[in-house]
């Protein structure tokens, strides 16, 4: 593959990713209340009906995995647009042109 | 059960180095290469998609990507192993709250990721094997896989790894 040049790509290679900041959103929301409501029931089944621990349905564990998924939907959503260069840190990284050949495992 | 306890108490603490040389592994082998070699040149080929050179590039961070996951994907199964052992050798159950959380963080988000990341990394997805059987443009195809896996898992593991690793040193009481 490195000997070959190659002055365009194939069309499936320039086929615009699927991603999308609005996907990157209603992902965000998914998985900051599908988490936590996996754990928070699972909490509450193994506590309260499994154990009789009431402890559960305090307003201290509601509050921390309201406040523990909203922090999450946050930084899931941050994650994801910073990885995928939406917005956020990659400013110091510049694109040099460098002919070379990369080591590849036989096939 | 009680017979299989008194057989491996012994050996709690040997489980328990084991278990955490394990943790170590499964959290930190990838990291640098991540952060570092994969995250700039996906955030490079994603502001320039038609980059030929940036593809290339992609491309083989990717396949080599994949066979220093390795080290992951042996550290993943030990720890599978040597945790229910653990558990087991003392004495453990579902009354400690933090290791209910912790198992449920575990077995219900990790291990889910880690079945995709095998499947993505060393058998159907594997990159290099796709590109040899199946040609280019399914290469492309879970190339492409694989980046929507890295953008959703990132921040979750971030998230949990961090809490599960937290639980499992201070033991809390969170019942109380």
């Amino acid at each position: 593959m490195n000997d070959t040049v190659i002055d365009k790509a194939p069309g499936f290679r320039t086929r615009p990713f699927s991603g999308s900041p609005k996907h990157y959103l209603s992902i965000a929301f998914a998985i900051g209340a599908g988490t936590h409501v996996w754990l928070y029931g699972g909490l509450f089944i193994i506590e309260y009906w499994w154990h009789g621990r009431d402890w559960i349905i305090g307003w201290k564990p509601i509050t921390f995995s309201l406040l523990s998924a909203a922090v999450l939907t946050r930084h899931t959503y941050q994650s994801i647009m910073g990885l995928d260069a939406h917005r956020g840190r990659g400013s110091r990284w510049q694109l040099t042109s460098r002919h070379i050949k990369l080591p590849e495992r036989k096939v | 059960m009680e017979s299989v306890r008194m057989m491996l108490m012994p050996w709690y603490m040997e489980i328990k180095f084991i278990h955490l040389f394990a943790v170590m592994a499964w959290i930190w082998s990838t990291s640098v290469a991540y952060m570092y070699y994969l995250v700039p040149v996906f955030k490079a080929w994603r502001r320039n998609p038609d980059d030929i050179g940036i593809m290339v590039l992609r491309d083989w961070v990717m396949d080599r990507f994949d066979e220093g996951a390795k080290i992951e994907h042996i550290a993943f199964p030990v720890i599978m192993v040597s945790g229910p052992l653990l558990y087991l050798a003392a004495g453990w159950n579902t009354s400690s709250t933090w290791l209910t959380l912790k198992l449920l963080i575990v077995f219900g988000l990790f291990l889910p990721i880690e079945f995709l990341d095998y499947h993505l990394s060393h058998l159907g997805g594997n990159k290099h094997a796709v590109l040899a059987q199946q040609g280019p443009e399914a290469h492309e195809r879970k190339i492409r896989q694989h980046w929507w896996f890295f953008l959703i898992t990132t921040p979750l593991i971030t998230y949990f790894a961090v809490i599960v690793v937290f639980l499992a040193v201070t033991k809390p009481g969170l019942a109380s």
